[in-house]
């Protein structure tokens, strides 16, 4: 096996030690033998749980195609926070657990929480672009009938600037968690973007009106080939009773209830922002006008994950200094564990709801 | 540390080093490219079979109710359709009736 440059010489000076190769070559049989028991004794750990969702019966205030928008309840004159998550992934990240609800935390401290749930795209929303659902996002606030808070997350609060720049009246203030907007960031290691991405994802959405979740994450495999053997041997090794495990496979529930993406949402987001780096270019548009956030005039808080691997802090970090009114606090977290890591509660919740409180 | 000991480290490492190889292949974008080429070719019978859009037109999250509605409303679109179309054929024969 030809070995890559910077791993070459430590290779051939591990190699250079063997005194027994049959020996040798035999330990690495077995080595390797008890790293997939590993992973499958993990699985099959997984499939022995069961995932109790925090909230089951929310009433919604507000419907329109497979997009609600549920209550978390609160006082009429507490203030509004309506909560934009991604389209990517399904909404209930924000309100996981019992244990790990962000959006019951902030109820709690008097904020009137209104979570946008997108669903599945259904009959009729199909073709459905970045922009549909932008405007969807504008008529939800409009259902409010008061203004409110966004607060997006991911790419969510992509969607969540757009509506803020274009309705001043109802959208009084701004928070983006981890949020991406430099595409092509140089602190981590991305897949490389090329042609072979741009055909991999025509052939998708030219095969079919949506392209499922699975799709999407294999890329994330692609990134990192050991992503789930890693995690799994991991998960073998905690006690499947620790709260530890519990929240490992609650945060895996949810990644893996994959959610569709229309085929032209996935080409914006996978071939416009991903590979030619729209945003940050000044090239995203959404009716016809850039989209700048440079222009946002409401208050607007940043937050920011520093070992985010998806949106990692180069990504989101330039919106910080565009944003005119910004104010960023840090978490020492990951992109999910922001929202529902251990840390989530002092790193995120509690700024986040000192800051909606002040508005 | 026993020579056994050892060989067992060495054989962890030598593990170790693999995967980061395989990491590092990875970034390579001729071989992310092939990947994906192979994963399109995976994919594409999958993909002809119209799977792929096999998503409930209801959200998940919606309850029974809104998907029996969804289908009495197709089931009472698919009967206009049939009575359009019988009235069109019966409007037919009346105008020729008519000349």
């Amino acid at each position: 096996m030809p070995w890559s440059g910077n791993l070459k010489a430590e290779a051939e000076n591990l190699l250079s030690q063997i005194s027994d190769p049959i020996e040798f070559q035999k330990q690495v049989a077995e080595e390797a033998s008890n790293r997939l028991a590993s992973v499958m004794q993990g699985l099959q750990n997984f499939g022995e749980f069961e995932y109790k969702k925090a909230s089951e019966d929310l009433p919604s205030i507000w419907q329109e195609g497979s997009t609600r928008l549920i209550d978390y309840g609160g006082e009429t004159n507490s203030p509004i926070a309506l909560f934009v998550p991604s389209l990517i992934n399904r909404a209930y990240i924000l309100d996981l657990s019992e244990e790990r609800s962000m959006l019951k935390f902030l109820a709690s401290q008097n904020i009137r929480c209104l979570l946008l749930d997108w669903g599945d795209p259904r009959q009729g929303e199909k073709n459905y672009t970045l922009e549909d659902y932008i405007k969807r996002l504008g008529r939800a606030i409009e259902a409010v009938g008061k203004p409110v808070a966004l607060v997006g997350y991911c790419m969510g609060g992509l969607m969540a600037m757009a509506t803020a720049l274009r309705d001043n009246k109802n959208v009084k203030a701004l928070s983006l968690l981890a949020t991406p907007w430099d595409f092509h960031s140089k602190d981590v290691d991305r897949l490389p973007l090329n042609e072979a991405t741009v055909q991999f994802f025509s052939h998708l959405w030219e095969s079919a009106e949506t392209v499922p979740g699975m799709a999407v994450y294999q890329l994330f495999y692609l990134m990192n080939p050991w992503l789930v053997h890693d995690k799994y041997a991991r998960f073998a090794e905690m006690d499947p009773k620790s709260e530890k495990a519990r929240a490992f496979f609650e945060r895996e529930f949810w990644l893996n209830d994959d959610v569709a993406l229309t085929a032209e949402v996935a080409k914006e987001c996978f071939v416009d922002w991903a590979v030619y780096n729209t945003p940050m270019e000044g090239k995203w548009q959404v009716e016809g006008n850039t989209v700048k956030p440079e222009e946002v005039a409401q208050p607007t808080l940043i937050a920011i994950p520093k070992a985010d691997r998806i949106v990692p802090p180069l990504s989101a970090s330039p919106l910080s200094v565009m944003i005119p009114n910004a104010e960023t606090i840090y978490s020492p977290s990951g992109h999910i564990g922001m929202i529902v890591g251990s840390t989530a509660e002092n790193s995120l919740w509690t700024p986040l709801a000192n800051w909606l409180q002040k508005l | 540390m026993t020579d056994k000991n050892n060989m067992e480290k060495m054989a962890r490492d030598f593990l170790d080093l693999w995967q980061k190889q395989l990491n590092s292949t990875m970034k390579e974008p001729d071989i992310a490219g092939e990947m994906m080429r192979n994963m399109q070719a995976m994919q594409q019978k999958f993909f002809e079979g119209g799977n792929v859009t096999a998503q409930p037109d209801v959200s998940e999250h919606g309850d029974d109710e809104l998907r029996k509605l969804d289908q009495r409303i197709r089931a009472c679109e698919q009967r206009l359709d049939a009575l359009e179309r019988k009235s069109k054929s019966r409007g037919g024969k009346s105008s020729k009736s008519d000349k």
